[in-house]
């Protein structure tokens, strides 16, 4: 859990209450872990199976709070996704944590040079999960 | 004192699927993943189980038909999907063997080695029985 200046532990689940999440990732299992962990932070999880889909989304909605992508997508993969965000001045705010199993540093560059704020390499546990996604709601790009 | 021996063959027959389960996944990480349960609902790992059970002997069908094909792209995606959500599970041996075949497929100067592929397959039967036996002892406890 992230601590606040008297390093108490403190609850995302009060500031994320109700916050929509985008979820992209086309492994089910993986998909099902992050719902799971979202909706236990209170979260309203809206997910996607591709990087397509996530796109054709992104275009009509951006009341989103976060977004995790995996890095790896059919039609779309995650940079992609990320690079396209940043393109438009309504979806720049949205911080993005991108999800991978690649252990290549330069993979990560890459993300972050896109402009993924986050990057969580699998095997990840969910403390994990949790821990860096209430880094990413505190992140000043949120 | 028949019933007796029935008894113990009974328990010797659980402390082999423990043993069993204990060798073929990794149930630390499994409890790990505990900690992601949201109250009131099915048993999140239970439905893990399922999901990976059901999506596993896809991607490996996938992987010998990509193979077949010589799609070296797809078939270096494939293996980089699956090692992913089989590490997240812990299930054995699996991510090893994926990240074999990835680097095999990734690099196009060698050929996909055949024997990976089989034993990433007989890989897969150890850990669906360790996965079975797990979610056996889940709902059973639950039905208690």
């Amino acid at each position: 859990m992230p601590r606040n200046e008297r390093g108490q532990e403190v609850s995302f689940t009060i500031t994320t209450k109700g916050s929509r999440v985008l979820v992209a990732d086309d492994d089910p299992i993986i998909r099902r872990l992050i719902t799971s962990i979202l909706k236990r932070a209170g979260c309203t999880p809206v997910v996607v199976t591709d990087g397509r889909e996530a796109y054709r989304l992104l275009q009509t909605d951006s009341n989103f709070k976060a977004a995790i992508f995996d890095m790896l997508m059919p039609y779309l993969d995650g940079i992609d996704i990320i690079r396209y965000m940043h393109s438009e001045k309504r979806l720049m705010r949205i911080p993005v944590m991108m999800i991978t199993s690649e252990r290549d540093s330069n993979v990560m560059t890459k993300s972050f040079a896109a402009g993924a704020t986050f990057f969580l390499a699998k095997p990840f546990t969910s403390h994990q999960l949790q821990t860096t996604l209430g880094m990413l709601f505190n992140s000043r790009t949120a | 004192m028949k019933e007796h021996g029935n008894h113990e063959l009974r328990d010797d027959n659980k402390i082999h699927d423990a043993e069993r389960t204990a060798r073929s996944i990794d149930l630390s990480v499994l409890i790990n993943l505990e900690e992601a349960q949201v109250d009131g609902e099915p048993d999140l790992i239970v439905e893990l189980i399922d999901l990976y059970l059901d999506e596993a002997p896809r991607r490996l069908a996938e992987m010998a038909a990509l193979l077949a094909q010589r799609d070296w792209l797809s078939l270096g995606r494939t293996a980089h999907s699956l090692k992913g959500c089989s590490a997240v599970l812990g299930a054995g041996r699996t991510p090893q063997l994926c990240a074999a075949v990835e680097q095999f497929a990734l690099d196009n100067a060698h050929p996909v080695n055949l024997d990976v592929l089989h034993k990433l397959q007989e890989e897969f039967v150890l850990v669906r029985e360790a996965f079975l036996d797990e979610k056996q002892r889940r709902t059973s406890i639950q039905g208690q």
